[in-house]
C-alpha cells in the first residue's frame, strides 16, 4: 500500500488512528496493546501490497530475532567464536535474501554475456521495501554483535521495529539504536500528534501536488526522440525530474516521519534542502541522510574510514559509492551514478578543496546543482546510451538549442517549476524570520486542511479515465 | 470571567499560540480525513459516469485467489477512487487549477482560446503514408473504369490555428496532404483546405468540445466535392436544422473540461430523399440514415449514420444510376445525407472495422464512383487502410 492512495487515506489511516488512539491510548493505555495494534496494522499494510512476500518478511523477522538472541546468549557465556559464527550466518542470510531477490537477474545476465552463455533466472519481482528493511535488520545485528545495543527479547517489539508501516517501504532507514527505547517507552501528546499530522500533510502534498505533476512533464520529454528534442526541452525536462525526485522521496520521508510522530516515535531527518548544497560533499549531507549515515557507520568506518593512508581512503570511498549506486537498483546506470559521485567526492576532498573555497558561494551552489542534475540524467535514463544521448541533447546535439516545443513546455509549466523551486529551497523559512512580527501561525493552521483537500483533488483526478468508444 | 482571562493570557505568547493553532489545525485535518472517509464509504455508489462515459468500479468481493494475487487490492483501490466522494467535482477542480497555473493541455487535448478544445495533430510518417498511398493507388489501378476521388479534410488545429494555445506544437496539415496527394495516381485529388480557410471567419466550422467538423464545414466540403464529381446540384436545395444544443464531445470527455456546450446541426436535401440503411454486420435495416435516439446519449455525434460501422449499404429513392463507394472515417458521416440525391446506392465502408474484400465489394455492387473521405489526422495515423484493404 502506498500513502498516496484511496485505500490508505479512506480506509487504512482512519481505522488505524481510531484503533490506536481509542483502544491503545484512551481505553487501555498499555504499551503492549499499542504495539500490537501497530504491528497488526503494519502487517496488513505490507500484505496489502505484497500478499506473498509478506512470508519472506515474517521469516526474516523470526530468523533474525532468534539469531539475535542466540548471539547475545553466546556472548554472555563467553562463546566468542560461536557468536562470531552466528553473526556471520546472520549477515550472509540477510545479504543473500537481498541479493537473490534484487541482484540475481542482473548478475546472471551480465555473467552470461561475459561468458557467452544464457543463464535462466526466474523473473522475480522485487519485494517492496526489502532494501530498506534489510538495512534496518543489519543495523540491529551488527550493533548487537559489537555490543553497542542490548538484545531485543520481545518478539513483538522486534517485529514492530522491522515492519513499522510509516518507514517500511521507502525509508527513512531507522537504525535500531535510535529507536530502541521508543519501542517500549514513548509518549503520544497532542503537540506531537499535531506536528506529525501537519508533517504528513506536507509530505502528501509534495508527492501528489508537486512530484506527480512535475513527473508527467519529464515523461513527455523522455518520450520524445532525441532528434526532435531541443536543449531547452531537455533542460526543462531534467529540471522537472530533479524537482520530482526530491519531492517524491522527501515527501515520502515527511509522511513517514509525520506518521511516526503521531504514534509517538521520533525518526531522524532524512533530507535537509539538498539543492542548496554548496558542494557535492554537502549535498550528500543533505540527501537521503539515513542511507549515507548507514553506509558510513556500517561500511566506511569498519573499512577504516579516513584514518588510513590516502590510497586506502580512496579505495574505501569508491567501495561505499559503488555500493550506494548498487543499492538504488540492479542496473549499470545506478552503478555508474554511484561511481560518478565517488569520483566527484574524491576530487573535492583531495584536489579541489582549497580551490573551491575561493569560489563565491552562489556559484558553488549553481555548479553543485548542475552536477547533481547530470547525475539524475544517469539515474533516470532507462539505459546508459539513453543517458549519454540525453546529456548530448542538453548541450545542443539534438534539435538545436531552442524551438517552439521547448518554449511551449517551459511556458506551460513555468508556474509549476517556480512553485517547486520555492518549496525545494528554504525560502519560506527565511521569509518567516524576516517578517517575524507578523504571526503566520493562523495562516499555516488554515493551510493544512486546505492542502489535504487539494491532495484529494489531485489524487482523484489522476484516476480520471474517460472511455472513448469512437475511434477517431 | 477568570476562564476568559486565562485564554486571553494564553494567546499572549506567540509560541504558545502557534502551538495551539497547530493542534486545532491537526484536529481539522483529522476531521477532514474522517468525514471524507465516511462520505466515500457510506455514500451511495454510482453505477455509471456520464462524464467519463463508462461504468464505474463496484465493491469487489474477496476470494483466496484474488487476495493472493493482489487483484482484490487493485479492485478495491479502483472501487474507492471511482466511488470517491464528489469525484466529478474533484476532476473539474483539478482542470481549473491546471488552467490557472498556465497549463495548456489536459490529457493530450489542447485547451485553446474561446473554449476551443483541439485534438493534437498527427505527425507525418513517411513509411505509413507511402503504404497508405500504395493501397489507394492499387485499388484505382484495379478498377480503371471507375472514377476515384480523394478528399482529405483539415482538422480544427489547422483551420483554427489562431485559437491554439501560444507556442503549442502543431503541424502544417496543408503541406502534409500535398505530400500525400503527390504520391497518388489515377485519382482526382480534392482540396478541402482552401474552401474551409476562405470561410473560417464567417462560420463555425468545428465544434468546441469535439474533434469533428460541423455540418456547415461539411456542406462547404460537399460543394467542393460535388464540383469535382460533376453532380447536378440545380434541382436540390439544402436545409440546416439544429438537433441538439447540449453536445459535449470527445475533446470534452478526454480533457475533463465540460465548460462549453455545442450545437449539432444537420444538413439535409430538399425535396427529401427516402433512404433505407442496411447494416450487414448487425443484420439490421433502418428506414433512416439518422439515429435520433443517439441524441439522448453521450455520443450525440452518432446521430449521423448511427455511428461508425464496418459497412453500411444505403439505398435511396434518387433518380440516378450511379453507385458510390465511400471509404471513410467519421468525418464523412455528416456528409452522407447531402450525397443521397445523386446516387441510387451508397456503400459506406469504414476500414477500421472492415473485414471483407474491398475489390469483391466493388465488383458486386457495380460501383461507378469511389470517394475517399477522411480527416487528415486519421489519414496520416491510421493503419487500417493498408492493413485491411491491401
Amino acid at each position: 500500500m502506498v500513502f498516496s492512495s484511496s485505500t490508505f487515506l479512506v480506509v487504512f489511516l482512519p481505522i488505524t488512528l481510531l484503533a490506536y488512539f481509542l483502544v491503545g491510548c484512551f481505553l487501555t493505555k498499555n504499551i503492549t496493546v499499542k504495539n500490537l495494534i501497530l504491528l497488526a496494522a503494519s502487517l496488513i499494510f505490507y500484505a496489502w501490497g505484497e500478499p506473498v512476500y509478506i512470508v519472506l518478511m515474517l521469516i526474516s523477522i523470526m530468523f533474525n530475532y532468534i539469531i539475535g538472541r542466540d548471539i547475545a546468549l553466546s556472548k554472555k557465556d563467553g562463546g566468542k567464536k560461536r557468536a562470531k559464527v552466528l553473526f556471520i550466518c546472520a549477515v550472509v542470510f540477510n545479504l543473500a535474501a537481498l541479493g537473490f531477490f534484487k541482484y540475481s537477474g542482473f548478475v546472471a545476465e551480465n555473467l552470461g554475456n561475459l561468458l557467452g552463455l544464457q543463464f535462466k533466472m526466474p523473473d522475480l519481482p522485487l519485494p517492496v521495501g526489502i532494501s530498506f528493511y534489510t538495512f534496518q535488520i543489519m543495523s540491529y545485528i551488527i550493533d548487537l554483535y559489537n555490543g553497542k545495543i542490548k538484545v531485543q527479547k520481545s518478539i513483538l517489539s522486534f517485529a514492530l521495529y522491522i515492519s513499522l508501516f510509516p518507514q517500511l517501504i521507502a525509508g527513512p532507514i531507522v537504525k535500531y539504536k535510535d529507536i530502541e527505547r521508543q519501542l517500549s517507552r514513548r509518549k503520544e501528546t497532542p503537540q506531537k500528534y499535531a506536528e506529525g499530522m501537519s508533517r504528513f500533510v506536507v509530505g502528501l502534498s509534495k508527492k501528489l501536488l508537486l512530484a506527480n505533476t512535475l513527473g508527467s512533464v519529464y515523461s513527455t520529454v523522455q518520450a520524445t526522440e532525441f532528434g526532435k528534442l531541443s536543449a531547452l526541452s531537455a533542460w526543462v525536462g531534467i529540471v522537472c525530474y530533479t524537482l520530482q525526485i526530491y519531492f517524491d522521496f522527501s515527501g515520502y520521508s515527511d509522511m513517514a516521519i509525520g506518521l511516526g510522530k503521531m504514534f509517538g516515535f521520533e525518526f531522524s531527518e532524512n533530507f535537509r534542502y539538498p539543492y542548496i548544497a554548496s558542494s557535492v560533499t554537502d549535498f550528500w549531507r543533505r540527501w537521503h541522510i539515513s542511507l549515507s549515515s548507514w553506509f558510513r557507520d556500517y561500511v566506511y568506518i569498519p573499512l577504516g574510514g579516513n584514518r588510513r593512508k590516502t590510497p586506502r581512503v580512496i579505495f574505501n570511498l569508491m567501495i561505499v559509492w559503488l555500493l550506494t549506486g548498487l543499492w538504488h537498483g540492479a542496473a549499470w546506470n545506478f552503478i555508474l551514478w554511484g561511481v560518478y559521485y565517488g569520483v566527484l567526492l574524491i576530487l573535492e576532498k583531495y584536489v579541489l578543496k582549497s580551490k573551491l573555497e575561493r569560489v563565491p558561494a552562489m556559484l558553488r551552489r549553481v555548479i553543485t546543482l548542475i552536477l547533481v542534475m547530470l547525475g539524475w540524467v544517469l539515474f533516470s535514463a532507462p539505459t546508459l546510451s539513453d543517458a549519454l544521448g540525453y546529456i548530448g541533447v542538453m548541450f545542443g546535439f539534438g534539435a538545436g538549442l531552442f524551438d517552439a516545443n521547448g518554449a511551449y513546455l517551459l511556458t506551460s509549466n513555468l508556474a509549476l517549476i517556480l512553485i517547486g523551486a520555492f518549496c525545494a529551497a528554504p525560502i519560506y523559512k527565511k521569509l518567516q524570520k524576516k517578517i517575524k512580527p507578523v504571526n503566520l501561525s493562523r495562516v499555516k493552521a488554515a493551510a493544512y486542511p486546505l492542502l489535504l483537500i487539494l491532495c484529494y483533488i489531485f489524487m482523484i483526478s489522476e484516476t480520471y479515465n474517460p472511455f472513448l468508444y469512437f475511434r477517431f | 470571567m477568570s476562564k476568559i482571562k486565562i485564554i486571553f493570557q494564553k494567546t499572549k505568547s506567540p509560541r504558545r499560540e502557534e502551538r495551539r493553532n497547530l493542534v486545532i489545525s491537526s484536529l481539522a485535518v483529522t476531521a477532514v480525513i474522517l468525514i471524507i472517509s465516511l462520505l466515500t464509504l457510506f455514500g451511495a455508489d454510482r453505477e455509471f459516469s456520464e462524464n467519463e462515459n463508462r461504468y464505474l468500479a463496484q465493491k469487489p468481493s474477496a476470494s483466496p485467489s484474488s487476495v493472493a494475487d493482489g487483484r482484490f487490492m487493485e479492485d478495491s483501490e479502483k472501487y474507492l477512487s471511482d466511488q470517491f466522494f464528489s469525484r466529478d467535482i474533484m476532476v473539474q477542480a483539478r482542470t481549473s487549477i491546471d488552467i490557472f497555473l498556465g497549463k495548456k493541455e489536459e490529457n493530450g487535448v489542447y485547451i485553446g482560446k474561446e473554449g476551443f478544445l483541439f485534438e493534437k495533430p498527427s505527425a507525418y510518417d513517411e513509411e505509413r503514408v507511402s503504404k497508405t498511398a500504395g493501397v489507394i493507388n492499387s485499388i484505382c489501378e484495379k478498377h480503371p473504369k471507375i472514377k476515384s476521388y480523394i478528399a482529405a479534410a483539415p482538422n480544427s488545429s489547422e483551420i483554427l490555428k489562431a485559437f491554439l494555445p501560444l507556442n503549442a506544437p502543431d503541424e502544417n496539415q496543408s503541406e502534409q496532404i500535398k505530400k500525400l496527394y503527390s504520391k497518388l495516381r489515377g485519382i482526382t485529388k480534392i482540396d478541402l483546405f482552401s474552401p474551409l480557410n476562405a470561410q473560417k471567419e464567417k462560420e463555425e466550422l468545428y465544434y468546441r468540445t469535439d474533434h469533428h467538423w460541423t455540418a456547415k464545414a461539411a456542406k462547404l466540403a460537399f460543394d467542393t466535392i460535388a464540383g469535382s464529381m460533376k453532380l447536378d446540384l440545380s434541382k436540390t436545395k439544402y436545409r440546416t436544422i439544429a438537433v441538439t444544443n447540449s453536445f459535449q464531445g470527445t475533446m470534452a470527455s478526454s480533457s475533463g473540461l465540460f465548460s462549453a456546450k455545442d450545437t449539432i446541426f444537420i444538413t439535409v436535401p430538399e425535396p427529401e430523399i427516402k433512404c433505407v440503411a442496411s447494416y450487414p454486420d448487425e443484420k439490421k435495416k433502418r428506414p433512416s440514415i439518422f439515429d435520433s435516439s443517439k441524441l439522448k446519449t453521450n455520443s450525440k455525434y452518432e446521430v449521423f449514420l448511427g455511428g461508425n460501422f464496418s459497412e453500411i449499404i444505403i439505398d435511396t429513392t434518387a433518380k440516378s444510376d450511379r453507385t458510390l463507394l465511400l471509404i471513410k472515417d467519421s468525418y464523412a458521416n455528416c456528409v452522407v445525407p447531402m450525397l443521397t440525391p445523386y446516387f441510387k446506392r451508397i456503400a459506406v465502408i469504414d476500414p477500421r472495422y472492415y473485414v471483407g474484400n474491398i475489390n469483391e465489394t466493388i465488383s458486386k455492387e457495380n460501383v461507378t464512383d469511389i470517394l475517399w473521405l477522411y480527416n487528415t489526422n486519421t489519414l496520416l495515423s491510421d493503419t487500417s487502410i493498408f492493413d485491411k484493404l491491401a
